[in-house]
């Protein structure tokens, strides 16, 4: 029996449809990946599987316990790491784990060890008495996740974790994040809509697009349904721009991108010709300067699979 | 443990945040309340802790019924008024020739009160009343003694007058007076009534920030994250509601309180005062809470800012409307004012100081608190595991 098992869940605002029959199950030390581009139903999956929105149908099953049933029961095994800096802006760091310490229940010598654990753990132990409207966004960030973990949850939700920080915060979300997972063995759900973290850090992954599933798997089995086509890197220059609509054209191409000087192409690996693109790139005035083949990203499976790309 | 958490945390934010605070909801209102009381000073009827009137007599009669009345403004009741003096008065009483015998030949000859720059026109007002009453008590007395000469025996006569005198002189030295300060204490200073109008000012700020603060609480995520912990929805409705009460109770005590250390308003009861405090709060607390849940931010607040400039525009504008057409208009902008169950509680209070003249509104008070709560809780439960 997985960890986490959500069966068959469907939302709707109005008449909207934003979570259409979703099924997944996490398994306990996973590093889980949701994945998918602003809107696809990320935060609306987790906001219902943390209790806080109500399915309209469908149920969510964690460590055992059905969430609309002992919701409370549910919730003491999660720790939520909100998109937001959700915090309280005009008390210290100290004070702001104080707060959500209380809420899980933690009290007396248990809740200042596991305070100076979590500050210990992000770096902020110099921090503790400062205002959190003094700090840094990577450090708002940092404390986000502070508050999270001093419970010592079996799952960690982290929602978009890595919005709008600089690249030394980002690095040590992603060595905390391994840390947790390696060392407690703590079940880890990932969402962003950056694939490159995603694909470094998570063993499974439920891509999501418009409130459906697109993907769902480990990451192998997920690359293995566009395994039919090569991943191709041109370096070229001194191109006409009506090139790449060309290169669209050829038969065997699937999706043909450009990007800071890049051709990337996903080719059907049966019936696309090299020498064909080679022949449009020099008819359009260009010269090649490298060629690469690659295994396809997330990020490409992404497009595969949707017709467009995760940022769009 | 819970409820400790959200009660620290607004313990913490509302110290850290301190001097901010303080200048919005205690400061500016307090300032400006004190400013336009202290400018406004003379167009209010006194209360019962008036100044004493600094008034010097000028007998151009100088009969026995003159040197009485002089008598009765030098005695020992009125003493708690008036102090009689040579110079530097606030109130000249002038007792014109023929004043003495205006009583026995049935004739009106007024004493002119003339108020001097430093005296106040209401204080005046009060004194001249005094005097009326005394010379109607004066002249009913000389025709009681007319008619006892016309028809008692003459041996009963003496003891029949004594017995008049005595009783009429109790009418004057007591009842003639508290009768005039009764009626002077139905009336609020000018600190008083401001204090009242900059009261309802601040607590409509402190509702604004009270249903501001649970925005930025949602806004921000913070409310999402809060309520992924193990807590339910009536659980953080209930902490949030207390820990909103302690900081509201917190900033209106500081306010009525500081007003009464300097003697200004709120001097009645301590105890009455904090029941009050606490009962307005409450209702205070549950009214912002429930605009904060059924109400989106832009609607909340247009709504405060609307009662806040009708209830600072009515309580202002209070002492000009009062001197047109007798004073129909202030009452209306009185009774309809948006703090007017609130300002009538306090108005009671300062003028009678006991709980009978109160415990009316604050039934009222306590009765539509639990009424808004229990709304409130209703639609907690209702709109649980909705998107907000």
């Amino acid at each position: 029996m997985s960890l986490i098992e959500v069966k068959n869940i469907t939302k709707r605002f109005g008449h909207k449809v934003v979570l259409d029959n979703i099924t997944l199950a996490i398994d306990e030390g996973d590093i889980f990946g949701l994945i998918g581009p602003n809107g696809a139903g990320k935060s609306t999956l987790i906001n219902i599987m943390t209790g806080l929105w109500d399915s309209d149908s469908g149920e969510v099953i964690i460590g055992g316990y059905d969430l609309k049933k002992e919701p409370l029961k549910v919730k003491e095994q999660i720790g939520l790491v909100p998109q937001e800096i959700a915090l309280f802006e005009g008390i210290t760091a100290y004070d702001n784990l104080e707060f959500f310490g209380y809420l899980y229940g933690l009290k007396g010598k248990l809740l200042k060890e596991r305070i100076n654990e979590a500050l210990e753990v992000t770096g902020l132990q110099n921090k503790r008495k400062e205002k959190v409207n003094r700090f840094s966004g990577g450090m708002k960030r940092r404390l986000n996740i502070a508050c999270a973990i001093l419970h010592h949850p079996r799952i960690l939700i982290m929602d978009e974790p890595t919005v709008g920080i600089d690249p030394q915060s980002r690095n040590h979300i992603f060595k905390f994040t391994r840390r947790m997972n390696k060392e407690n063995n703590t079940t880890v759900i990932y969402t962003s809509h950056y694939m490159e973290e995603v694909e470094m850090l998570c063993n499974k992954v439920f891509i999501i697009d418009l409130g459906q599933e697109v993907a769902y798997g480990d990451k192998k089995s997920i690359k293995s349904m566009i395994s039919n086509n090569d991943r191709i890197l041109i370096e070229a220059f001194d191109y006409r721009r009506e090139m790449i609509q060309a290169i669209k054209q050829l038969p065997g191409v699937n999706e043909c991108i450009e990007e800071k000087g890049l051709i990337k192409l996903l080719a059907d690996k049966n019936s696309f010709r090299l020498e064909a693109v080679l022949k449009v790139i020099e008819s359009h005035g260009g010269k090649i300067k490298s060629i690469n083949f690659e295994e396809p990203s997330l990020e490409e499976v992404f497009l595969a699979l949707t017709g467009r790309n995760l940022r769009d | 443990m819970k409820l400790l958490a959200f009660i620290k945390t607004v313990l913490k934010s509302t110290l850290k945040n301190l001097l901010n605070q303080l200048l919005i909801f205690s400061v500016f209102p307090l300032l400006l309340g004190l400013v336009i009381g202290y400018f406004s000073e003379d167009q209010f009827v006194p209360s019962a802790e008036m100044p004493v009137m600094k008034i010097m007599i000028k007998d151009e009669d100088n009969s026995a019924e003159s040197n009485n009345l002089i008598g009765f403004l030098e005695g020992q009741e009125m003493k708690r008024l008036v102090e009689i003096r040579e110079e530097d008065a606030q109130y000249i009483v002038a007792i014109p020739e023929g004043y003495g015998q205006g009583f026995l030949n049935n004739r009106d000859i007024p004493i002119e009160i003339e108020i001097t720059d430093e005296g106040f026109e209401s204080l005046g007002n009060m004194l001249a009343e005094i005097i009326d009453k005394y010379n109607e008590e004066i002249y009913l007395n000389y025709m009681i003694q007319k008619r006892i000469e016309e028809k008692a025996l003459p041996e009963e006569r003496e003891g029949l007058s004594q017995r008049i005198y005595s009783k009429i002189a109790e009418v004057y030295s007591h009842g003639l007076i508290e009768n005039n300060i009764i009626t002077a204490k139905k009336s609020l200073t000018s600190y008083e009534h401001f204090s009242i109008t900059f009261f309802g000012y601040m607590l409509f700020l402190i509702m604004m920030s009270l249903i501001n603060g649970e925005y930025i609480t949602r806004e921000k995520g913070v409310y999402s994250r809060i309520m992924a912990a193990p807590i339910t929805d009536v659980q953080y409705f209930n902490y949030n509601l207390i820990s909103s009460y302690i900081f509201v109770v917190f900033f209106i005590l500081l306010y009525v309180l500081t007003y009464r250390i300097f003697g200004l308003s709120f001097t009645g009861s301590l105890v009455l005062l904090i029941v009050i405090v606490l009962i307005q709060s409450l209702l205070g607390t549950v009214l912002a809470t429930l605009l904060s849940l059924i109400l989106r931010k832009k609607a909340s607040n247009a709504i405060l800012n609307a009662l806040i400039t009708i209830q600072i525009v009515g309580g202002v504008a209070y002492v000009p409307l009062k001197k047109i057409g007798d004073g129909v208009l202030a009452r209306i902008v009185e009774k309809y004012s948006p703090d007017a169950l609130i300002a009538s509680t306090y108005r009671s209070y300062l003028i009678y100081d006991g709980f009978n003249s109160i415990k009316i509104q604050l039934m009222i008070m306590a009765v539509i608190s639990l009424v808004l709560y229990a709304i409130s809780l209703i639609w907690v439960k209702v709109r649980r595991g909705e998107a907000w």
